[in-house]
């Protein structure tokens, strides 16, 4: 199959699971023998990517972090372009489309590229698509917009997104997303439930040391939505005697010192150790030298890849009650599900700690599992055949892209004046001139020129005149125009007007002013 | 073959939507096609209540919740489009040049339905060289040459020039006794010029003024202006008031302005002028200011255009004089509005324009 991918981030552009996911699926499918040419965003960070032809890093991004970051002024924007339209993307996607001969599409995360656009033209062209969900994206890019702008798109407004297959990570996952008064497909029908996945651990793996002691793990960004917090604070409620007998590393960026200090508040400091983030190939070297995997993360977790990879590698995964994994991993078989609190975290490490073997069973239990079901490969079979089912061509014919594209730039057009507050160019204008200063400073300090204040300032002044400078010529062009029609019609009637500022000398000096410019 | 149209409106006509001209275009507009033809229609429209469903005089009329709260009622639209569009093969977008008709449009293309854009006001047309959704139009219905031309450098689109029709409330012939007196009929708002006819009658000659009022400033500004002078407002009338009122009156005067008496500027004042087609189906011959598409809307047989009150008073005054009457016979007028503005010829031309339409689709 010749497959188009579009995901918002790819490897080595990386903010989650997400888009390791999809690279993961995309390297299985060119391994057997598909052509598969990725279309996503440019990198987002400093480094420079030497990428193969077939991945094709033409796609705008839209920050829809930067909401939190600078309020209102942004997030009108940034939430339309990100989750509705940028028609340069849709654009970009089109005429991918028109050259390349596609016969299916498969998307993944689509946030921040304009998703509603790429949904609504994928539908209507008729293209083979398919969309890997694997977090509530299709929820998220309806909710937080002006009813007024979702009423611009057909599957926003009709809270249905019809890609030929979703792949829905877990049952969990639907259901939060059908809670949103969502529709991805009726589930067996157009809709599947495709799990998340493990690679095999390398032959090479990790030693546990011969210290006796229980070795936990968790792996992971550090935060309260992963449970770092509650796994501090459940370490700190076991009895002084146990924590002796345990060690817990953490594997994952994050705020190291405060998560050291809160360790040491805790009194668990001596069992604990935060390494930071590491290739995701060495977690999987250092992974079989673990016991128990320790991931009391929130409870709309979709799914949690870090559980399989737990399993894979023979280590116990210890999960939060309801996440997508525990749809795999069934409590008592190949996982223990715990409530997400500390009480029911301790206990589990408890039960570990007081009965290895039982333990070391379930653990046996969950790798011979994940490896007989839950493989990249026979995960990948499944999304083969399912692409194959619907690869019916996603070729679209110059004339449709370019009405697709027109429709596309009308919408935008109509958009952007509505999501500035007031509905006037002039809002739209102020903000972009705002954004640009900012990013003109973000990309000063990026090129690690020296950020003294002045050349900051002088870049910022000259980026704001620049973006102004249209705004101000047109205005003042349209109102002459203006001007000049009513002051012709009216002596076409033969109204008698007062003196017209035309008659005037000011008028003559003003004329005369933006003629020469 | 296209077997379904739906006529997308910002507002409805009636209970639900509004009361003007534009509005109820839409609706003679279906009801003319509805008469003897198997195509399914809707009229889709806006509210801020929630959905209606009815039937009103044989048409599907469809209000649908808006999602934009605009002060301009032209500009509500609401997501339930799509759906409302689902079923249908043929769009015609009437008012394309208000939010509403832009958002119609752009559904429509998405859904690659067969599109046809009509202009009835509410909404300023592109400029020459400005990009606009109704350029995704495969035809243009203009209800005048003065609207056609408004729309003449929209180059890539055919543009079918087709006025009319009249409602069938004024098809029933009449029974003309003694036409008396000069009538305006309308919404009482600067733009029609309505103080223009006071100003020219002469004393003794009976005005009467029909219409809802709009602009109570407008208003008060007629009645000062109505002081010693033999005029007669008529507040809301019933369509067969308005029927009886068109038949009693020796002429029908429609004085709009693009130039209103406050110097607001009204460039479109009128598209179509319907009360002078009602008016010459009733018999009567019109007075109509050289304004907008009017003149084009009459020849010498059925009524005169005049160019400022002078003009107008003139015409007036052979209208008490009784001359008026004598020169232009009612039976004359009437044969003459039925040719062109009778429901199924109008149908007839605009099923002609919906083909080439769909064959431009194609």
């Amino acid at each position: 199959m010749r497959i188009l991918v579009v995901s918002n981030l790819y490897p080595p552009n990386v903010l989650g699971g997400y888009e390791v996911g999809c690279a993961d699926v995309v390297a299985a499918l060119r391994a057997r023998g598909h052509d598969v040419t990725v279309l996503t965003s440019r990198s987002r960070h400093d480094f420079t990517v030497d990428d193969p032809p077939w991945i094709k890093r033409e796609l705008t991004l839209w920050d829809l972090f930067q909401t939190e970051r600078f309020g209102n002024a942004f997030a009108s924007v940034n939430a339309f372009q990100g989750k509705a339209l940028d028609p340069d993307n849709l654009s970009i996607l089109l005429h991918e489309l028109a050259d390349g001969a596609y016969d299916v599409v498969y998307c993944f995360n689509l946030l921040g590229l304009g998703a509603l656009a790429i949904c609504d033209t994928l539908t209507r062209l008729g293209a083979a698509w398919a969309w890997h969900i694997m977090d509530s994206i299709p929820t998220q890019v309806v909710g937080g917009l002006r009813p007024e702008i979702v009423a611009l798109f057909e599957t926003a407004s009709r809270r249905a997104f019809l890609p030929g297959r979703s792949f829905v990570m877990s049952n969990r996952l639907l259901r939060e997303i059908e809670a949103g008064n969502v529709s991805v497909g009726r589930l067996g029908d157009t809709c599947t439930i495709v799990p998340g996945w493990a690679k095999q651990p390398p032959a090479a793996a990790a030693e546990p040391p011969r210290d006796g002691k229980v070795r936990f793990v968790s792996v992971g960004v550090l935060g309260r939505e992963k449970g770092t917090d509650l796994t501090i604070a459940a370490l700190g409620a076991l009895p002084a005697g146990l924590r002796d007998r345990i060690e817990v590393d953490f594997l994952g960026r994050g705020d190291l010192p405060s998560y050291q200090r809160k360790a040491t508040q805790a009194g668990v400091a001596g069992c604990v150790r935060f390494h930071g983030q590491l290739p995701h190939a060495e977690v999987m070297r250092r992974l079989p030298s673990y016991d128990a995997l320790l991931f009391p993360t929130w409870a709309r977790e979709p799914f949690g890849f870090v559980a399989l990879e737990a399993a894979i590698s023979g280590v116990l995964p210890i999960i939060t009650r309801g996440i997508g994994a525990a749809e795999v991993l069934r409590d008592g078989e190949h996982a223990i599900h715990i409530e997400r609190s500390e009480a029911s975290l301790a206990a589990a490490v408890i039960q570990v700690v007081q009965n290895r073997s039982r333990c070391a069973a379930l653990a046996g239990n969950a790798k011979r599992h994940v490896t007989a079901g839950y493989t990249l490969d026979a995960i990948v079979d499944q999304i083969e055949a399912e692409l194959a089912s619907i690869a019916t061509g996603a070729s679209v014919d110059a004339r449709t892209a370019a009405r697709f594209d027109t429709i596309n730039r009308f919408k935008y057009r109509i958009g952007r004046e509505l999501v500035t507050s007031t509905g006037l160019a002039r809002q739209g204008h102020l903000q972009e001139a705002s954004m640009a200063i900012s990013e003109s400073y973000t990309e000063l300090k990026r090129a690690g020129r020296a950020a003294s204040k002045s050349p900051v300032v002088k870049f910022a002044r000259s980026a704001l005149m620049k973006l102004l400078r249209p705004y101000f010529e047109r205005l003042l062009l349209e109102m002459e125009a203006q001007r000049d029609e009513v002051v012709s019609l009216r002596q076409q009637v033969g109204v008698k007007t007062a003196s017209t500022p035309a008659e005037t000398p000011e008028r003559e000096a003003e004329t005369s002013h933006t003629a020469q410019r | 073959m296209f077997t379904s149209v739906v006529h997308v409106t910002p507002a409805v006509f009636g209970d639900y939507g509004l009361i003007g001209g534009a509005e109820r275009y839409v609706h003679s507009i279906a009801k003319s096609i509805g008469h003897n033809r198997n195509i399914r229609q809707s009229v889709l429209g806006f509210s801020d209540r929630p959905g209606i469903r009815q039937q009103l005089g044989g048409i599907d009329l469809h209000v649908v919740p808006t999602d934009s709260f605009s002060h301009n009622r032209m500009d509500w639209y609401g997501g339930k489009v799509w759906e409302a569009l689902d079923g249908h093969d043929l769009v015609h977008v009437h008012q394309p040049f208000t939010r509403c008709g832009e958002v119609a449009l752009l559904a429509a293309a998405q859904q690659g339905k067969i599109i046809v854009a009509t202009d009835l006001g509410g909404g300023m047309p592109p400029r020459d060289g400005q990009d606009h959704p109704v350029g995704l139009a495969h035809r243009i219905v203009a209800i005048s040459e003065f609207s056609a031309e408004m729309l003449g450098h929209l180059k890539s689109i055919p543009i079918d020039v087709i006025s009319g029709p009249v409602d069938d409330a004024f098809l029933e012939p009449p029974v003309i006794g003694d036409k008396r007196g000069a009538l305006f009929v309308g919404r009482l708002l600067p733009h029609k010029g309505v103080d223009r006819l006071i100003k020219a009658a002469p004393p003794e000659l009976d005005v009467t003024i029909a219409g809802e009022t709009h602009d109570l400033d407008y208003m008060a500004h007629l009645n000062a202006l109505a002081r010693n002078k033999r005029v007669t407002f008529v507040e809301a009338p019933s369509t067969a008031t308005v029927r009886e009122l068109y038949i009693g009156a020796a002429v029908h005067v429609a004085p709009s302005v693009v130039f209103d008496y406050r110097g607001g500027f009204h460039p479109n004042s009128e598209l179509m002028g319907l009360t002078t087609i009602e008016a010459m189906c009733c018999g009567t011959p019109v007075a109509v200011a050289n304004t907008c598409s009017l003149p084009a809307m009459i020849d010498p047989a059925v009524g005169e255009v005049f160019d400022d009150e002078a003009a107008l008073a003139d015409i007036l005054a052979r209208v008490q004089s009784g001359e008026w009457s004598r020169r232009y016979a009612p039976a004359t007028v009437r044969d003459y509005a039925l040719a062109r503005f009778a429901p199924a010829v109008v149908a007839d031309r605009l099923m002609d324009s919906y083909r080439k339409a769909e064959e431009a689709a194609r």
